[in-house]
């Protein structure tokens, strides 16, 4: 099993008390395999996403990816797991502003201490970046700042792959194709993938489904 | 992955070099600030302290002839045959430069030039080496460079001296060991025409030139401050404008503690490098001003400064440690922020309004304690460190007061609004304010420090060109080289002059402090011109009746002096009837009416001359007085010139002030453009609604630009009072703490009108830029905060 969370609970402190978002989620999900989480909007697909990705810590339960409970860690053994076992591609890129496109796509994967140019370069043609590679981010469109994101999280060839939206910004037909290449290239790497999806369509095309409806799987 | 993550940090300021550029002139100016007024200061003292160290001026008392005359070698002879360890000194000027003539072998330790270590060198002094400081123009042969001798001043045996001089067989003034042996005859038996004047006020310098660096340290304890607030305000901003990328860099993986240490790093080695640069310029504006700074001092004080300026390690690592130790301590607390910073919340702009909240309580409770403890210090009073104590909590209370008082009106003022664009001016107004405290801080010390400074110096001006006024009255002085002309002048000018008044004094000590006592001539030009600080009805009367006596307000104080009271002169009582100020005069000064001066000391002569006479004919008589005397035109000064010069040399300190004055508001504008161009990228969000609901950017961006000067301009009022107290402290506490007088304060509202006027136009400059940028904020960046992404 390459990801199993159980009872994952998270609470935020707001300002009128308390919010419960997770009460208590639990995922499975194997190599290769594909999920997809709907939900509607506010229910928590994000907070789990970010709790997966070893982003922030749960209140309760457990998420054990590969064998370790990333919820049990220390900042630092998270910062490794972010690092080297998944990778996330933001709901909002999240790119490095300040470094070229071929940086940025190389830039986990440096940091994984894992960069293979060659698989970049296939990643970047697969994803049609070839012409953007000398650019800026700012100097990109949205769609475009997304496939780089997808390019970036899958150059270090990572275990797990969570992905928030990764087709939000782009019309249905270049989000039909960007989701096929995500597919095809997650195959290749033979990764889990977990992806945040308001679309059925994209839904559809994918091995599993789970709803998320207060809190909680439906 | 230290490497990946740095070049993604440090390509930040590739991509955005005009950031960098504001980080490190940030950085380097608040350093060129205070490296700037650190090393005038420490550039003038190095050369008193070489002064002070080759003459020993200060350290040794001293024994010299009631008349001012030299004495023979041997009344030298005699008081060594009595006991008494003295050593004989002659001094003159050759070629503008100032020879002293010492003998090596009975000269105390302390006052022989160091480089008497060896047998040689002492052997080549006492055949003829003059010693020199470096660079001194003297054309003589057997010139020995030596470091610690003062600048203009050269060196030799006595012998040799004497010799260069013109003057065999004679003695200026005889220095006296400070260790003498107990049976002694007295030097009324030996040498009754010698005086002995005390160590430390004779030809003591310091005190006076203290007055002025007094001065300069109040302006570099100010600039320290708005220096470190500034480093303040540039390590906020690398900070602010990188959130996003820390946040990303997290995100991806990289340790937080990796994150720390690099940034850390990173800030260290742009703060060296901002530094060297800050230490070069302030380098440069020393070496621009310091030769005005020494003009200043030795016209005002016949101090000798070299004009010249050495990187000396002290001001090297004093500059470095405030570029490096303010950043540190300003990075300390971003790094500290940083690390607690929620990872996913990273990217939105903090809540400052919220955040200032709590703060704000401790923050006012701290100022009001340190207000009251600066007016229980005025109070008090007393002591140079009370002073300095009532200063520093004084502008730190002030400071920490600005925000809440600002806070205050703005809440008042949004209160009372009427209009939809106003009430959302003050409120936006209000809840900038945190971002922009520091930058006003920084302001307010700035003008504060001008407006206290430049009181300080033009009342000194003030005061000092009326005490000329007073002391000048006369239109021409003439100097007698022997009492023969002496003569000679008085029945000249008493024929072809309205009025002739001798100048003649003697040194003695009045109540055990040493004076200068004059005799002088009962007529109007005095009555008519000298104001009292305070005395009798009729002082003039009772002066010149012979039972009165005129002193100096530095008398007064040291010997505890009060009008009425008696003070013993030679061999009578005289009762003291007035007491005059006397600025920048380290010694007493009395006087006695000319005919009573006669009989105390018949040995005395006038050795100069005022001349009361329509200026118009000063010319004539002085060409008249030159073929019919021969007293040449050299011996006489014009009293228009001495004004002049004086008033030159006024001109000067203001040239200096007035460079420093505009250095540190320029620091303080560039503290708040640098707090804007943070707040700007944040305030985004805050903008974007005032702008969908219908403002125009070009309306914001003015808005932007009418909120800074209104904000400078609140913390001028603020800054004057601050200013005036602040000057008050100097003149009133700290310079009778130190010298013995008292500076009346003068106000000068023009002046301080123009200094507003010059802070408004810096924030305004300041402000120019981030409201230009405001105003051409692409829609698309405003429309970014309605959607999604940010
Ligand atoms: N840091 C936070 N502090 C307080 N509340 C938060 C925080 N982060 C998220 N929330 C709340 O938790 C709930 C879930 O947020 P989340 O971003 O996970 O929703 P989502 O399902 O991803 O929605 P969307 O489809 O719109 O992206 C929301 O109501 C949100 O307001
Ligand atoms: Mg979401």
């Amino acid at each position: 099993m390459l990801l199993a969370a159980r009872n994952v609970q998270k609470k935020f402190d707001t300002a009128d008390g308390e919010f419960h978002v997770l009460r208590g989620v639990d995922i499975a999900l194997d190599s290769g395999e594909t999920l997809a989480l709907t939900g509607e909007s506010g229910s928590g697909k994000s907070t789990l996403l970010h709790l997966i990705g070893g982003l922030d810590v749960p209140d309760q339960g457990e998420i054990v990816i590969d064998g370790t409970d990333i919820a049990a860690l220390d900042d630092n053994g998270r910062a490794a797991v972010r690092r080297g076992v998944v990778g996330v591609v933001f709901q909002q890129f999240n790119l490095i502003p300040s470094i070229r496109i071929k940086d940025n796509i190389a830039f986990q994967a440096r940091l994984a201490g894992r960069y293979d140019e060659a698989w970049a370069r296939t990643l970047a043609e697969r994803l049609g970046l070839v012409d953007q590679l000398n650019k800026y981010p700012e100097q990109l469109s949205g769609g475009q700042q997304q496939r780089v994101a997808i390019a970036r999280t899958l150059a270090p060839r990572p275990r797990l792959v969570l992905a928030d939206e990764p087709t939000g910004n782009l019309d249905e037909d270049t989000a039909a194709t960007v989701i096929s290449i995500l597919l095809a290239l997650v195959d290749e790497t033979q990764a889990g993938l977990l992806m945040v999806t308001h679309s059925t369509a994209l839904a559809g095309r994918m091995a599993r489904r789970m709803h998320l409806r207060v809190g909680q799987i439906a | 992955m230290t490497r990946v993550t740095l070049s993604a940090l440090l390509s930040h300021w590739w991509r955005n070099p005009l950031q960098l550029f504001t980080l490190l002139a940030g950085l380097a100016l608040a350093t060129a600030l205070w490296s700037g007024v650190q090393a005038i200061n420490a550039e003038a003292r190095a050369s008193y302290d070489a002064a002070a160290a080759t003459l020993g001026e200060g350290q040794f008392d001293r024994l010299k002839r009631r008349d001012g005359a030299p004495m023979t070698q041997d009344t030298y002879i005699a008081l060594r045959r009595a006991g008494w360890l003295v050593s004989p000194v002659i001094e003159g000027r050759v070629d503008g430069v100032r020879l002293l003539g010492i003998e090596p072998l009975t000269a105390p330790g302390g006052l022989a030039p160091r480089a008497f270590g060896t047998v040689s060198a002492l052997a080549g002094f006492s055949t003829g080496d003059i010693l020199v400081a470096p660079d001194t123009k003297l054309a003589r042969a057997r010139l020995v460079v030596d470091a610690g001798i003062a600048p203009d001043t050269a060196i030799s045996d006595i012998g040799t001296a004497q010799d260069i001089l013109g003057r065999d067989g004679e003695i200026d003034l005889l220095v006296i060991a400070a260790d003498q042996p107990i049976l002694q005859r007295p030097l009324s038996e030996i040498a009754p025409e010698l005086v002995r004047q005390e160590a430390s006020t004779g030809a003591d310098i310091a005190s006076l030139t203290d007055s002025f660096h007094l001065n300069l340290t109040a302006f570099g304890l100010l600039s320290f401050a708005v220096g470190i607030f500034i480093v303040h305000g540039a390590i906020g901003l690398a900070f602010e404008q990188r959130r996003g990328t820390v946040r990303t860099l997290r995100a991806l993986g990289v340790p937080l503690r990796l994150l720390v240490v690099l940034m850390g790093c990173e800030l260290m080695g742009l703060a060296v490098f901002a530094g060297i640069m800050g230490v070069g310029l302030g380098y440069l504006i020393a070496g621009m001003l310091l030769p005005d700074v020494a003009a200043t001092l030795r016209g005002l004080y016949g101090a000798e400064v070299a004009g010249t300026l050495q990187l000396r390690p002290i001001w090297w690592i004093s500059s470095m440690a405030i570029a490096l130790g303010g950043t540190a301590l300003a990075a300390s607390g971003a790094l500290w922020r940083l690390s607690r910073l929620p990872l996913l919340a990273g990217a939105q702009p903090r809540a400052l309004a919220l955040a200032a909240g709590r703060g704000a309580k401790v923050q006012g409770v701290v100022a009001a304690t340190l207000l009251l403890v600066a007016g229980g210090l005025a109070l008090a009073g007393g002591g140079v460190v009370a002073g300095f104590t009532l200063l520093a909590a004084l502008l730190i209370g002030a400071a920490l007061a600005l925000p809440l008082v600002l806070a205050a009106v703005l809440g008042w003022a949004s209160n009372r609004a009427q209009g939809v664009t106003t009430s959302w001016f003050w409120a936006d107004t209000k809840q900038q304010l945190p971002g922009l405290s520091l930058a006003l801080m920084a302001l307010l010390l700035a003008m504060a420090a001008n407006i206290g400074v430049s009181t300080m110096v033009s009342s000194f001006r003030l005061t000092f060109v009326g005490f000329l006024d007073q002391r000048l009255a006369s239109e021409l002085y003439i100097s007698a080289e022997t009492p023969e002309q002496a003569n000679l002048i008085e029945t000249f000018s008493q024929r072809n002059a309205e009025a002739v008044l001798p100048i003649q004094k003697v040194e003695i000590a009045l109540a055990g402090i040493p004076t200068e006592i004059y005799g002088n001539r009962d007529h109007a030009t005095y009555r008519d011109n000298w104001q009292f600080l305070s005395a009798t009805d009729t002082p003039w009367d009772s002066m010149h009746s012979g039972t009165g006596i005129l002193i100096n307000e530095q008398l007064a104080r040291r010997g505890g002096i009060a009008i009425g009271d008696p003070l013993d002169v030679a061999t009578s009582s005289l009762k003291v009837v007035g007491i005059f100020g006397d600025y920048g005069n380290p010694i007493g000064q009395a006087i006695i009416d000319e005919t009573l001066f006669k009989t105390m000391f018949p040995e005395g002569s006038p050795t100069r001359f005022g001349v009361r006479i329509s200026p118009e004919n000063v010319d004539d008589f002085v060409a008249k007085m030159a073929a019919e005397i021969g007293v040449p035109a050299a011996n006489t000064v014009n009293q228009a010139g001495i004004k002049a010069f004086s008033l030159g040399v006024f001109d000067r300190t203001f040239t200096v002030t007035t460079a420093l004055n505009i250095l540190t508001l320029a620091v303080a504008g560039f503290a708040i453009l640098m707090s804007l161009l943070t707040l700007t990228s944040m305030r985004v969000p805050q903008l974007a609604p005032a702008w969908a609901m219908g403002m125009t950017r070009r309306q914001m961006g003015l808005l932007e630009l009418v909120r800074t000067v209104l904000l400078a301009l609140l913390t001028g009022a603020v800054a004057l009072p601050l200013g005036l107290a602040l000057a008050w402290v100097l003149l009133a506490v700290v310079n009778v703490a130190a010298f013995g007088w008292r500076l009346p304060m003068f106000l000068f509202p023009l002046d301080y009108l123009w200094l507003g006027g010059f802070a408004l136009l810096a924030a305004a400059i300041a402000a120019l830029w981030p409201a230009i940028r405001l105003a051409k904020t692409p829609p698309s960046d405003l429309l970014k905060v309605f959607s999604n992404e940010r």
